[in-house]
């Protein structure tokens, strides 16, 4: 999919861009998948990205960025047709399934996903990501969370805060 | 600019201790108060105690290490929901989340039950402010069974909220999941008070809601007759523009006067029996099964709106209909005849629905829904 430059070779009359990473890469996407972004969005409207211009995103590297990519294409059909009018339960079970497979994965790859999609503002991406954060938080204990999250270790002096913090908070515990 | 709005849902006021009542009505208002109109992207506005990275820092270069030392090797440490890719290392497995700007971290925190967030606090000293700037409130009862006491969690989350942001949508839903004493209903409606006083500007008068323009009322039993809302609206509220209350039990006369008032929504006001209402600005009213039909006394609608343009009439007409000031002409009336059904649980009876088409001279759009039972249906209710 998010193939860079060279792999090309769509005859079909789809408009391409071109988007560069901080890291230089360039990938070559249909202009529909891109426009998910409302800051690219513009910029495709005026004509941007196109040839060997290509919009440059410093602050976005090629693998987060590739992985923004897989997003966009595979929910830019759906967005054209204005959210769903036409699309029939097998095609959202399967946005679904992709979603749910696309967020499986290692937190510093979600960390830099919610920075990319905040930056682009790409609003389903953000609320697909947010959402699977949510969802290590709801239900657990504090202790569960920082687990979960992967805290390190508290200073005996945080330790210390921590406990007379939560002395203070009696009325959020039982 | 500031559109507040109140919401409370629930039943609480149950007591006849005219104490109580007050300040239990006081407890519903105030839970309007609080509402402030949240756009999802008030969010992003919001002042921040620090500068958001988002536009200096490029997300995907290293962010800050704010614990430099490598974590660790935790026991029991895959909790993890979704299974992290097979050769998880420390470094994959370090919290990444607590670098995110605050204003991203509250968009994931509204997805999150209200008291678990409040919880988070105390991860570590990135947390603990965190919370007391979240977008939304919303407190319900039966989802904070976790916690002692209600009243307290409440009061607890109104003391510390931030007080350099605007108090946000704050929502009060007390579903009885708790047995209320006395007290805790008090405290609640300190509480509520206290959420108004903030929405409440610069002014020092207290109970005027200053900033209240929504108020919105579901599922309240009242107990002082409609006393305590008559006096608010007429008294309290300046700006206030739109007024729902939603099958509310306990109202048998409502008086409402007001200059602000633009669109008012009575469904089920189940004990109705005398609606006065003087709003010179109102534009739209709604009136759906409010009325009560066997009522030992006269049941009597005076009105004072000389710039209605929208009546929706879904109620038996009462006894008597007083058009102190009507437009002779409006622009949309709907008239909907009770459902038989309706009208027998109700004891029987007629609803005399068309008297109120006799209250307008001329209407643009007229809409009249009669429900018509089969005739078989017909005649066994008959008989």
């Amino acid at each position: 999919m998010a193939a860079p430059e060279s792999g090309d070779g769509n005859n079909g009359a789809a408009r391409m861009v071109t988007l560069i990473s901080s890291d230089n890469t360039r990938f070559e996407v249909e202009a529909a998948a891109a426009s998910l972004s409302q800051t690219l969005q513009l910029t495709i409207l005026d004509g941007g990205g196109g040839g060997g211009d290509g919009i440059p995103l410093p602050n976005v590297d090629s693998a987060t960025l590739s992985k923004v990519l897989e997003y966009c294409i595979k929910h830019a059909p759906a967005a054209a047709n204005g959210g769903a009018p036409n699309a029939t339960a097998v095609d959202r079970a399967e946005l679904e399934r992709f979603d749910n497979e696309f967020v499986n994965i290692d937190q510093s790859v979600l960390y830099s996903l919610i920075m990319a999609a905040h930056n682009l503002e790409i609003e389903g991406l953000q609320s697909l990501v947010a959402k699977k954060v949510a969802d290590m938080i709801k239900g657990k204990s504090p202790m569960e969370i920082r687990r979960t999250l992967g805290f390190p270790d508290p200073t005996p002096e945080e330790q210390a805060e921590m406990n007379a913090h939560m002395l203070e908070y009696g009325w959020a515990y039982e | 600019m500031h559109a507040n709005g109140l919401l409370c849902s629930g039943g609480l006021l149950g007591d006849d201790a005219a104490a109580m009542t007050m300040m239990a009505m006081v407890a519903v208002l105030l839970f309007l108060v609080v509402r402030t109109i949240f756009a999802p992207t008030t969010l992003l506005q919001q002042p921040h105690p620090r500068p958001s990275p988002l536009s200096s820092t490029p997300a995907s270069t290293t962010p800050p290490p704010r614990n430099p030392r490598i974590p660790k090797p935790r026991r029991a440490a895959m909790v993890c929901n979704g299974p992290c890719s097979p050769a998880v290392d420390d470094e994959s497995r370090r919290d990444r989340i607590s670098n995110l700007p605050d204003d991203l971290l509250l968009r994931i925190l509204v997805l999150v039950p209200l008291v678990e967030v409040v919880r988070t606090s105390v991860l570590s000293r990135r947390w603990v402010h965190v919370w007391t700037r979240l977008p939304m409130l919303e407190f319900a009862d039966d989802e904070a069974s976790p916690v002692a006491s209600f009243a307290n969690l409440v009061a607890g989350v109104i003391r510390g909220y931030a007080t350099d942001v605007d108090m946000p949508d704050v929502l009060i839903s007390v579903r009885g999941c708790f047995q209320y004493t006395l007290d805790e209903a008090v405290r609640i409606a300190a509480s509520a008070f206290l959420v108004a006083q903030r929405a409440t500007t610069t002014t020092t008068r207290t109970g005027v809601f200053e900033k209240l323009t929504k108020l919105y009322i579901f599922g309240v039993q009242f107990t002082d007759g409609g006393d305590g809302i008559n006096n608010a609206i007429i008294r309290q509220c300046p700006c206030h523009q739109d007024l729902e209350l939603h099958r509310v039990e306990g109202i048998k006369m409502l008086f409402l006067l007001s200059e602000s008032l633009l669109r008012l929504r009575l469904y089920k006001v189940m004990d109705l029996e005398r609606l006065l209402v003087t709003a010179k600005n109102l534009r739209e009213m709604e009136v759906t099964k409010c009325f009560v039909m066997m009522a030992i006394e006269r049941t009597w609608i005076w009105l004072t709106l000389p710039k209605l343009e929208k009546l929706h009439w879904e109620d038996c007409c009462p006894d008597e209909i007083q058009r102190w000031s009507l437009p002779s002409q409006i622009w949309n009336l709907t008239i909907v005849e009770l459902s038989r059904g309706y009208l027998q649980y109700c004891g029987g009876g007629q609803s005399h629905f068309t008297r109120i088409l006799q209250a307008f001279d001329r209407t643009d759009i007229l809409r009249l829904e009669i429900p018509i039972a089969p005739v078989s249906i017909y005649h066994h209710l008959r008989h």
